[in-house]
C-alpha cells in the first residue's frame, strides 16, 4: 500500500454530487437505417459543435421501434460523432442489449418533467417527481425544452454605467443603449434603438449567439469573447447590423 | 399631495442652482405653494441667487438633527408670495443628510400644504446627489450642449430610475430635459451639441431651451432669480418651462440663431442680449 499520510486516507475518496445535466433525446419515430442516416447527417452538418460527442439518450418508448437492432443504431449514431449514453423504454430485448452495450436503461415514467413540476406547484405528482429526483439523481433527465427561458425584455434606456445582463436566455432591448451602459447575455443580444455602449452575447460561450441592432455605435461588441471595437465599425455606423462569429472572427452584415 | 422634484445633472456648475431657484420662484408666480430645499450642503449658494444670504439663521441640517424646527428654519421669500427657502448649512459635509432625517423633512413639508417641493441637488453621483433625488417624484435633468454633461447626465437618469425610492418601488420618476447655457451661434458653428443631437441621446422630453445670457449673470449679482426679469430672454424660457411642467403647450424659443434686421444690427438688439 502506498505510504499517504493519515489524514489524506481518513478523508473521503470521492463525494457525490446530485446535478441537473441537459440531455438530447433522439425520439425515434421509425426505423430505416437509410433514412436515419441521412437525416441524422444533415442535422450535424447545421450544427457539427453542438453534436460533437453530444450526449444523448435515445428514446424508443414507440411501439414501432421496439424491434430495431440496438447495436446497430448506436453504431449509426457514434459515426457521426454522437455519444448515446442510455436508452428510454424499449422492449426487453432491447433492454437487455443496452446492459451488454454498458447503456443506461431508463424506464420511461423516471424521466422527470420540469415544465409540470413548476406549474403543478402543489400536486403530489410534483412530490413524488421530486421524490425521485432524491432517490435516484442518476436517473433523471431534464428535456431540452424545459430548459427553455423565455428571453429578457428591456423597454427603458439602459444608461451609462448601467449593466444589464440576461442569463441563461436572450436580451431584448427596445430602447436606446448608451455609451457607458453594458448589455450582456448568455445567448444572443437584439437591440431595436441605437446601440451606443457595450454589448456581450454569449458571454459563456456560446460561439452561435449574435448581436443584432437597428443602430450600430456601440463602443465595443463581443460574441464569446470575440470583440471589436467602435474603431472597426466605421463601415456599419449607425446601420441595420447582424453581428455573429465565423471561423472565430467576429464578422457583421448590414440588414 | 405635494410633488418632489429634484433639479440634478451630475456635472456641476451647468446651472442647477440658477434652475431651482428660477423653477421654484416661477411655480409660485403661478400660485402655487412651493419651498426649494438646498441639498449642496457645504456649498452653499442658493441662499446668495435667492437673495436671502442674510436671513439665514437655522438650515436643513440643524432641523435634520432636531436642533431647529422645520418652521425655524424656512425662509419666506420677500418679493414672491407662496415661495419658501430653506437653506443648506455651510458648517457640514453632505453625510449630514440621513435618508430617515431627509425624510422626516420632506414629509413635514408635504404635510404643512407645500404644493411643489424643489430640490437643488449638489453635483456629482456621491451620497448629497443620491439624498437630493431618492424621493424626487419628478427630475429636471439640466445639460448643457457639450458632450461631458450629456453624459453625466445619462448617468443620472440611470442612478434616477435605479436607485430613487420610486425605482426601488417599481415606479417611474418623470425626467424632463433642461438644457441650459444653450448658444444658437455656437451650434450652428458647430462648437456645440444641438437641441435635437441632445434629446436623441438621452431620450427624455424636452422641458425648455435656456439660451446662454448675460441676464443671468446680472440676476444673481442682485440677489434675485432671473426669472423675476421678464424682459430677458433666459427669464421668459424659464417662464416657458414652468409652463409646460404645469402641463401647458409652449412651442420652444431660442433655439435658433436670431436672424438681426438692419436696424438691430445697427443699434444693437436689446431684449435678447446672447453672449
Ligand atoms: N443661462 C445661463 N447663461 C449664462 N450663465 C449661466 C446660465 N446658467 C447658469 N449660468 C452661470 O453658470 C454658473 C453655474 O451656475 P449654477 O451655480 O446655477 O450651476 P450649478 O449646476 O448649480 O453648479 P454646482 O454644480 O456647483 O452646484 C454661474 O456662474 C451661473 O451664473
Ligand atoms: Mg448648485
Amino acid at each position: 500500500m502506498p505510504n499517504l499520510p493519515q489524514d489524506v486516507k481518513r478523508s473521503p475518496c470521492f463525494h457525490l454530487k446530485g446535478t441537473l445535466v441537459s440531455f438530447t433525446i433522439l425520439d425515434l419515430c421509425h426505423f430505416d437505417s437509410e433514412q436515419f442516416s441521412t437525416q441524422l447527417a444533415d442535422k450535424v452538418k447545421q450544427a457539427p459543435l453542438f453534436f460533437k460527442n453530444a450526449p444523448i439518450i435515445l428514446s424508443l418508448e414507440r411501439e414501432e421501434c421496439h424491434q430495431v437492432d440496438l447495436l446497430h443504431l448506436v453504431e449509426l449514431c457514434r459515426e457521426y460523432g454522437l455519444s448515446p449514453i442510455g436508452i428510454r423504454g424499449g422492449s426487453t430485448n432491447q433492454q437487455i442489449q443496452a446492459e451488454e452495450l454498458s447503456l443506461t436503461v431508463l424506464p420511461a415514467d423516471q424521466v422527470i418533467n420540469l415544465k409540470t413540476a413548476a406549474s403543478d406547484i402543489d400536486s403530489a405528482e410534483k412530490n413524488k417527481e421530486l421524490n425521485v429526483l432524491e432517490d435516484k439523481p442518476l436517473n433523471t433527465r431534464v428535456e431540452p425544452e424545459t430548459i427553455f427561458l423565455p428571453a429578457k425584455v428591456v423597454t427603458t434606456p439602459i444608461r451609462s454605467g448601467q449593466k444589464v445582463y440576461a442569463p441563461c436566455t436572450d436580451l431584448i432591448v427596445l430602447a436606446p443603449v448608451s455609451p457607458g451602459a453594458e448589455v450582456l447575455a448568455d445567448g444572443n443580444i437584439h437591440v431595436y434603438a441605437p446601440l451606443r455602449g457595450r454589448a456581450l452575447a454569449g458571454v459563456l460561450g456560446d460561439e452561435n449567439a449574435r448581436i443584432f441592432t437597428t443602430h450600430m455605435e456601440a463602443e465595443l461588441i463581443s460574441i464569446a469573447g470575440f470583440y471589436k471595437t467602435s474603431e472597426d465599425m466605421q463601415e456599419f455606423w449607425k446601420k441595420s447590423v447582424n453581428a455573429m462569429l465565423e471561423n472565430e472572427r467576429l464578422v457583421m452584415q448590414i440588414i | 399631495m405635494a410633488k418632489i422634484i429634484v433639479v440634478t445633472s451630475g456635472k456641476g456648475g451647468v446651472g442647477k442652482t440658477t434652475s431651482s431657484a428660477a423653477i421654484g420662484t416661477g411655480l409660485a408666480l403661478r400660485g402655487h405653494r412651493t419651498a426649494i430645499v438646498d441639498f449642496d450642503v457645504g456649498l452653499r449658494n442658493l441662499d446668495l441667487i435667492m437673495g436671502c444670504e442674510r436671513r439665514v439663521v437655522y438650515d436643513f441640517v440643524n432641523v435634520i438633527n432636531e436642533e431647529a424646527s422645520l418652521k425655524q428654519a424656512l425662509i419666506r421669500d420677500k418679493r414672491t408670495e407662496n415661495l419658501y427657502i430653506l437653506p443648506a448649512s455651510q458648517t457640514r459635509d453632505k453625510d449630514a443628510l440621513s435618508k430617515e432625517g431627509v425624510e422626516r423633512v420632506l414629509n413635514e413639508l408635504a404635510n404643512d400644504g407645500f404644493e411643489y417641493i424643489v430640490c437643488d441637488s449638489p453635483a456629482g453621483i456621491e451620497h448629497g446627489a443620491l439624498m437630493a433625488l431618492y424621493f424626487a417624484d419628478a427630475a429636471i435633468i439640466v445639460t448643457n450642449p457639450e458632450v461631458s454633461s450629456v453624459r453625466d447626465s445619462d448617468r443620472i437618469l440611470g442612478i434616477l430610475q435605479s436607485k430613487s425610492r420610486r425605482a426601488e418601488k417599481g415606479e417611474h420618476v418623470d425626467e424632463y430635459l433642461l438644457l441650459t447655457r444653450y448658444n444658437p451661434a455656437r451650434v450652428s458653428r458647430g462648437e456645440m451639441l444641438g437641441v435635437e443631437d441632445v434629446k436623441e441621446i438621452l431620450a427624455v422630453p424636452l422641458l425648455g431651451v435656456i439660451p446662454e445670457s448675460q441676464s443671468v449673470l446680472k440676476a444673481s449679482n442682485v440677489g434675485a432669480p432671473v426669472i423675476l426679469d421678464p424682459e430677458s430672454d433666459a427669464g421668459s424660457a424659464y417662464m416657458d418651462a414652468v409652463s409646460r411642467l404645469l402641463g401647458e403647450e409652449k412651442a420652444h424659443r431660442f433655439i435658433n440663431e436670431e436672424k438681426k434686421g438692419l436696424l438691430k444690427r445697427i443699434f444693437g438688439g436689446k431684449k435678447h442680449e446672447t453672449v
